[in-house]
């Protein structure tokens, strides 16, 4: 009974837990350096990876936003125009058009605003829609067309149609 | 040696990937051109505007054209009046209007210039170039119209949009301002 008791003791001897430890701690800074290129390595790739999937998503976002102001710009230089070309319009007749109608149908659930200003002979904003509110939009696409309409003081006059949708 | 090889093979995978979105993000979107920037645009609507206000022409005697008058018919007549040899500078005051007239319609980071040549049986001709001349080298977008010229000959008008330079930064608190006493 005595004989069991010492070997037991023996075995759970403080220097042997000691040096076991010591190997371990020394093993895991020697693997350090090892360590950090893996890691960075990998936060290279991910941050990479994350940054050209965010380009190519605002890209795409850009190119349709684009889309959707050149078309919206066509469509209102349409109806003011009308079917025919070489007719001047009036600008009278250009502000009394619902374009911002128009321009709401067709990019549904998108924000915009659309002015139409007389750049020549006179600088005069002849209407804009709607009203701007505060804050920009983080991706905005603007579009622009010119036409000629004919003034109440004879003159045929340049207008430009600006639209900017987000 | 592993990890390194790895750490390699990482910048030359992160390296391909932020040149593919650099490129994606240089790479113009569409063939879509903004109104105020497209030359054939500005010049379509230029040449059937009027000219806005009256213009005094020194020829010898005082000319006075017409603010109603249609662009494109001034410029016949002033093409008209140089190829038969009126002098270039009573025509200031009608081109001033028409250099006025596109820094209006033109967007403005880009510059315009009209340069018009006459072309008859024997050749060609500048005659015209107005406020000066456009430069021969970077980017330029251009777009021309041919007008009825003097005796069977014609005119080429061409629209050339150059970028305009940049305006010069002035240093924060360098005097240039004189706010007065």
């Amino acid at each position: 009974m005595l004989h069991v008791v010492v070997r037991i003791h023996h075995l759970s001897s403080p220097s042997l837990v000691m040096k076991r430890d010591t190997s371990g701690v020394a093993g895991f800074f020697e693997d350090l350096p090892v360590l950090m290129f893996v890691l960075a390595g990998t936060f290279m790739i991910v941050a990479s990876a994350v940054y050209a999937s965010e380009s190519v998503m605002s890209g795409e976002k850009s190119k349709e936003l684009e889309y959707l102001a050149n078309r919206s710009a066509d469509l209102v230089a349409s109806e003011v125009l009308g079917e025919r070309s070489g007719i001047v319009v009036t600008v009278g007749s250009v502000c009394s058009t619902r374009l911002s109608q128009i321009v709401k149908d067709f990019l549904e659930t998108r924000n915009f605003c659309m002015s139409i200003v007389i750049v020549h002979p006179e600088f005069k904003l002849l209407c804009q829609v709607p009203e701007p509110s505060d804050g920009l939009p983080k991706h905005a696409c603007s579009a622009s067309r010119l036409f000629n309409a004919l003034t109440d003081e004879g003159y045929v006059a340049i207008l430009v149609v600006r639209l900017l949708a987000w | 040696m592993d990890a390194v090889v790895f750490f390699v093979i990482a910048m030359a995978i992160s390296s391909m990937l932020f040149y593919y979105a650099k490129a994606e993000a240089v790479q113009t979107p569409s063939g879509m051109r903004d109104g105020q920037s497209d030359p054939e645009a500005i010049l379509r609507v230029f040449l059937c505007a009027s000219l806005g206000e009256e213009a005094v022409l020194d020829l010898g005697r005082e000319i006075h054209v017409s603010g109603n008058s249609e662009i494109a018919e001034c410029l016949k007549i002033e093409f008209d009046a140089l190829v038969l040899g009126a002098d270039p500078g009573g025509f200031n005051p009608l081109n001033d209007r028409l250099v006025q007239i596109l820094e209006a319609i033109c967007n403005p980071v880009l510059e315009p210039h009209l340069v018009a040549i006459h072309l008859f049986d024997r050749g060609s001709e500048k005659i015209l170039s107005i406020p000066s001349e456009p430069p021969d080298s970077g980017t330029r977008y251009a777009s021309s119209a041919e007008l009825p010229g003097y005796e069977g000959s014609s005119y080429l008008l061409m629209l050339i949009l150059v970028p305009a330079p940049l305006p010069e930064i002035l240093p924060v608190g360098a005097g240039y301002l004189d706010l007065g006493p």
